[in-house]
């Protein structure tokens, strides 16, 4: 508990003699008449204790020269009665007030953009402000605004020492310089995180109306007649120091130029930042220099695989492939696809599941200068035509048997290629520039969107984090996931350009924990890469199983990281052994664009940083007007540097509206990433999510106005809306609404089926009457209904044994819906990650162990049923 | 300036290495809380802190720009010693450092079955009690604000042995081990407690030191000749000064040693090295 005091100090004209006898006061001596009211303010601000009488008062002399210093509690002296200090009998008659913001000073307010560090508060004097208190109000009213990223803030102004606190709201959007200067409107009660002290000084005299600050924020400003002659502010430690300062120093900058500018000026084009405090947060967010290294992908295997010609680079299975065997295979597979007129710039599909044939068909399509468009070939034929089509691919390797009708495109067999023994390898191309790949994205405007990616990008990502990461020979990873995910340009490329030994994981085992956690421990593998909601699996199956695993490095990618999640890995597995690496990354940028080790103390404090950029990379956080914002302040994350894409295939118009300039130098593009963060003012970066509904499902980014468009194309169908509601085990469900007509929700299922890729099938489509509107005409997501689930179970259909009620309780906690004997798990929502849960579950629980393939195909809790049944009576 | 804005207590603040403490803390930014006994003690064979000495040491203060309050209190009058630390609180409104200083050397120069109750109790009241109950008045306004550093001043005889000491070598040791204790009670809360261990320091005239010789006197060391004699267990040969142990407790104040608790730090020229 802390006494709230002001003070008053009084110059005593005629020395100390002024005083009145049998006033009680500390007496001190200050070294000369000049410095008597240096010693009388340290007087003034010491604090209070809460047992001592409240009111302090101490005579400070100097020859002649006497200042009384009057110290008071706030909340039992007012400011008037302070006046009378020095009466005899002032300590019989005080008047026990409030303090005037107690009504509206927040005990401890969190401040959003604060980033404070405990206790370091800061107080200090800005330069006299030109203009006056209403200046002074309208810029605090802008720059709050921008710091809370609204366009109306609620603010306290305590106008005079005694006067009570009022509320005020001030609009800032759309608004005139001379709309902000009029008197800003009252507002009902409230906590305010700024407060503006407003106090007249006249004459020699000094009042301080608080020592400890009652807000967050607390501006006092003091009047000499209408003009501000001093503002003290005080930031508690809630503000980061140096956020506290350029707070300040925006306030009384914008103030002055407030009372120059024209009236009509729209106050949202005054710029809050000089440029040389823009240069400062520029240089914040940067990583640094990009590490100098070869830019050309085959040339830089090329390198290793003469080096070290004997290692190991794949591990298929039982087969190993060294690194002169790939290269050799690959160098025969791209004179093949020469013959088949692969040459500089032309795209190549590949079309293949993650095994050797795949990642020799990447290395070959980039030896023949190619530049390969990955396709997954568990997605809907309709997607993979949609993407051969738009890529313009008139060659894709993959099996001609099962690729949807190709129409005038060739398919081709990787064991096709390459047949001949390749003649001497001609050298490859020299150009860094050339694009190495391209990686479909869900589009804005309901179509995929293909990322053109450079050679020089994929080769900067490697050099960005080899130091750091220590990548080398002696790593084994896993490529683990679908090449249609660019996290597997990192696996596949961070692996063979730094010599390590990638050990290829079979579909099945990668929708099956345990098993995958058998082949890590088999293999030895020293750098995994995974999403959160895949690494949340493992971490319990480690639990369980605590195998020996040989990891030294897990690096995380592909959506937002809760990291409280990791606290039991962490009991198990010391940083110090293996080291955590959250990564934020986009496939614009290049995969990846900061890097953070996380910490168990990180874990504790539930951090959202994703680090600081990469070497070569830079992060800046910008308004809708692409204006730099400083630490602290949410805005759109605009990432630059080594790692920005050459833009979308065949959209010059979407890649101008996204990759535009605004580089630390001149030239330089950005990438303006749709996503939302902040900054920390020691350059690293909060991740807060997306700013419009794009959304992440277990690390594939998807965008939801996709799925819709999908949903109204179809027959039958007039309305569509499509959400997605985050699950509190770091999943989450799409979720469809439809206004049909004659079409039926099954319907619009199976059409989804078909035409999107499992992961943006929505989890459920219900049909409404209409959609609910907000009053501006957009459909009110939050007054969407909660999805429609499966009729109740018939009592006849209930299974009538315990096993069958068991694992029916099992497979409502993981669908989040009631479930019947005739429930399809997949039907109902569930996905693979849902089934890998299940099976948690169940060996939780001392159920039997079910293969993943098994369930696939006994997908109705009866069929399910049986199984289980089947597996524990066998 | 290392004790800026801080509010420091130091007992036994009249002369010796409470004033080299004291002016040295005042130098450093430091407001003061000065307390002295003022007057002498029957069973003391030798003349006690004035007030006149106290006030020396406040002038000496106030010239170097801190804000001075001295106390006269005796630190084994319990009611004395929470009426000083109220006053305090008045004036400075926080606690921030408690210098334990007071203490006696004499009487001494007994074997430990000579001496008597009244001696023994004398010199323990005073230099072990004495500070326990200085922490016992302070502690609690430190624990409100969650930081506060308390730096006993004990000795090498809290150490080691000395012959014909008994009183004060048990007294001494006696104050380490409340260090350590109160160290760890306080620890949670963001007070450290710690001692600093002088060995022979030179009486400076000017700061009215007699200690050294009082030591002497009670070992029959003829006085003139015994900083000689000391300096024979002075690896560093030369006695120590109050400035000394002054910066050694300074450290120990401020936030240069926020880390450090429950620790003895000696102060003695080399002389436990041995």
């Amino acid at each position: 508990m802390t006494v709230e005091t002001h003070s008053l100090i009084v110059r005593l004209p005629g020395g100390a003699d002024r005083l009145p006898p049998g006033v009680l006061c500390w007496r001190r001596t200050a070294a000369s008449p000049e410095s008597v009211r240096a010693v009388a303010r340290r007087e003034a601000a010491r604090p209070m204790h809460p047992a001592a009488a409240p009111v302090r008062r101490v005579l400070v002399t100097a020859g002649d020269v006497a200042d009384l210093v009057i110290v008071a509690d706030r909340n039992a002296v007012s400011r008037s009665r302070l006046e009378q200090g020095f009466e005899q009998d002032f300590e019989q008659n005080l008047d026990v007030v409030a303090a005037p913001w107690a009504a509206t000073a927040p005990a401890a307010t969190a401040v959003s953009w604060g980033q404070g560090v405990p206790g370091q508060a800061r107080s200090f004097e800005t330069v006299p402000v030109t203009g006056g208190e209403r200046e002074f109000l309208a810029a605090a009213a802008l720059v709050l605004a921008c710091y809370e990223a609204r366009d109306r803030v609620t603010f306290a102004v305590v106008p005079g020492a005694d006067a009570e606190a009022r509320l005020v709201t001030a609009e800032v959007s759309g608004r005139t310089v001379a709309d902000l200067l009029a008197p800003p409107v009252v507002t009902t009660a409230g906590e305010a995180v700024l407060g503006v002290v407003v106090t007249s000084c006249d004459g020699p005299d000094e009042y301080v109306a608080h020592h400890r600050p009652p807000y967050p924020v607390t501006a006092h400003v003091e009047l000499g007649g209408a003009t501000i002659v001093r503002v003290r502010w005080s930031f508690t430690d809630l503000v980061h120091p140096a956020t506290a300062r350029r707070f300040a120093d925006q306030v009384s900058r914008l103030a002055g130029r407030l009372g120059q500018v024209a009236p009509d000026l729209d106050a949202g084009r005054l710029d809050l930042l000089t440029s040389a405090e823009t240069a400062e947060v520029l240089r914040l967010g940067d990583g640094g220099a990009r590490p100098p290294g070869e830019q050309v992908v085959a040339r830089r295997f090329r390198e290793i695989a003469v080096r070290r010609p004997g290692a190991v680079a794949l591990c298929d299975g039982t087969e190993q492939w060294t690194y002169a065997r790939l290269d050799r295979e690959s160098g025969a597979m791209a004179a093949g696809l020469r013959a088949y007129g692969v040459g500089p710039g032309v795209p190549v599909g590949i079309c293949l599941d993650v095994g050797a044939a795949l990642v020799v068909s990447q290395l070959a399509v980039l030896k023949a200068g190619g530049t390969y468009v990955p396709m997954d070939p568990g997605h809907p034929a309709d997607r993979l035509r949609y993407l051969a089509d738009d890529a313009r691919l008139r060659l894709v390797i993959g099996s001609a048997a099962t690729f949807p009708d190709a129409g005038a495109m060739t398919v081709v067999e990787p064991a096709e290629l390459g047949r001949e023994p390749a003649g001497p390898e001609p050298p490859a191309a020299d150009d860094g520039a050339r694009a190495a790949y391209v990686i479909y994205t869900s589009g804005s405007t309901g179509r995929p969107k293909g990322v053109v990616v450079p050679q020089r990008n994929v080769c900067a990502l490697v050099d960005a984090v080899r130091d750091d990461l220590r990548l080398g020979p002696d790593d084994t990873w896993t490529l683990f996931h679908s090449s249609a995910f660019d996290f597997s340009v990192w696996e596949i490329w961070g692996c063979l350009l730094t010599g390590g030994r990638l050990v290829l994981v079979p579909y099945w085992t990668r929708r099956d924990s345990d098993e995958f956690y058998d082949l890590l421990v088999r293999e030895r593998v020293t750098v995994l890469n995974q999403t959160p909601s895949a690494f949340a699996q493992l971490v319990r199956t480690d639990e369980r199983r605590r195998g020996e695993l040989a990891l030294r490095l897990v690096v995380f990618g592909g959506e937002a990281l809760n990291v409280r999640m990791l606290a039991p890995w962490f009991a198990r597995h010391p940083s110090a052994t293996c080291r955590i690496v959250n990564m934020f990354g986009i496939t614009e940028t290049t995969v990846h664009v900061t890097s953070e080790t996380v910490t168990p103390s990180a874990v504790s404090s539930g951090s959202r940083s994703v680090g600081r950029a990469l070497p070569g990379w830079s992060v800046s956080v910008r308004d809708a007007h692409g204006r730099v914002l400083p630490p602290g302040v949410p805005g759109e994350i605009v990432v630059g540097g080594a790692g920005v894409a050459t833009g979308y295939r065949g959209r010059p118009g979407l890649t101008a509206q996204r990759f535009v300039a605004g580089g630390t130098t001149a030239g330089d593009r950005v990438y303006r990433s749709g996503d939302l963060g902040r900054l920390h003012p020691d350059g690293r970066l909060d991740h807060l999510g997306r700013l419009d509904h794009q959304v992440k499902v277990r690390g594939h980014r998807i965008e939801l106005d996709e799925i819709r468009s999908v949903i109204l194309d179809l027959p039958g169908v007039r309305e569509a809306a499509v959400r997605f509601r985050a699950g509190d085990d770091g999943d989450g469900r799409i979720e469809a609404y439809a206004v049909l007509e004659g079409a039926t929700t099954e319907q619009v299922l199976e059409a989804c089926r078909r035409i999107l890729p499992g992961y943006m099938v929505p989890s459920s489509v219900t049909a409404l009457a209409g959609l609910p509107m907000t009053a501006n005409g957009k459909v009110d997501m939050s007054a969407l209904p909660d999805p429609a689930v499966a009729p109740a179970p018939a009592a006849s259909q209930e299974g009538d044994d315990a096993l069958a009620g068991r694992l029916s309780a099992i497979w409502a906690e993981v669908l989040k819906a009631d479930v019947a004997m005739t429930t399809n798990f997949f039907t109902a929502g569930g996905t693979s990650l849902g089934v890998v849960r299940v099976l948690a579950r169940m060996q939780e629980r001392g159920l039997p162990k079910v293969p993943v393939r098994q369930f696939y195909r006994n997908s109705t809790l009866a069929q399910f049923v049986d199984l289980v049944r089947t597996t524990i009576d066998g | 300036m290392r004790l800026e804005g801080r509010t420091v207590l130091i007992t036994g603040a009249a002369r010796g290495i409470g004033r080299a403490c004291a002016t040295r803390f005042a130098a450093e930014g430091a407001d003061l809380v000065l307390l002295d006994i003022g007057h002498d003690l029957p069973g003391v064979g030798y003349p006690l802190g004035s007030a006149d000495q106290l006030k020396q040491t406040g002038a000496l203060c106030e010239r170097a720009g801190a804000a001075v309050l001295t106390v006269l209190a005796d630190v084994r009058d319990t009611a004395a010693v929470g009426s000083a630390v109220d006053t305090a609180l008045e004036r400075f409104g926080t606690l921030d450092v408690l210098v334990n200083n007071a203490g006696i050397a004499a009487p001494s120069g007994k074997a430990v079955h000579e001496v008597t109750e009244d001696e023994w109790a004398l010199m323990l009241d005073i230099d072990l009690s004495g500070a326990w109950r200085m922490i016992a008045a302070v502690a609690p306004e430190m624990l409100r604000e969650r930081r506060g550093s308390i730096v006993n001043v004990a000795s090498t005889a809290g150490t080691v042995g000395y012959r014909h000491f008994a009183g004060y070598v048990a007294a001494k040791h006696g104050l380490i081990g409340l260090t350590r204790a109160a160290a760890l009670d306080y620890a949670p809360f963001g007070v450290r407690v710690n001692a600093v261990c002088p060995g022979s320091v030179r009486d400076d005239p000017h700061l009215d030191g007699r200690m050294l010789s009082e030591i002497a006197r009670s070992l029959d060391v003829p006085v003139g000749e015994h900083e000689q004699i000391f300096l024979r267990d002075q690896p560093m040969n030369a006695l120590l000064e109050a400035a000394d142990v002054a910066g050694a407790a300074l450290w120990l104040a401020g936030d240069d040693s926020r880390q450090v608790t429950g620790t003895v730090t000696a102060v003695d020229g080399g002389f436990g090295a041995r």
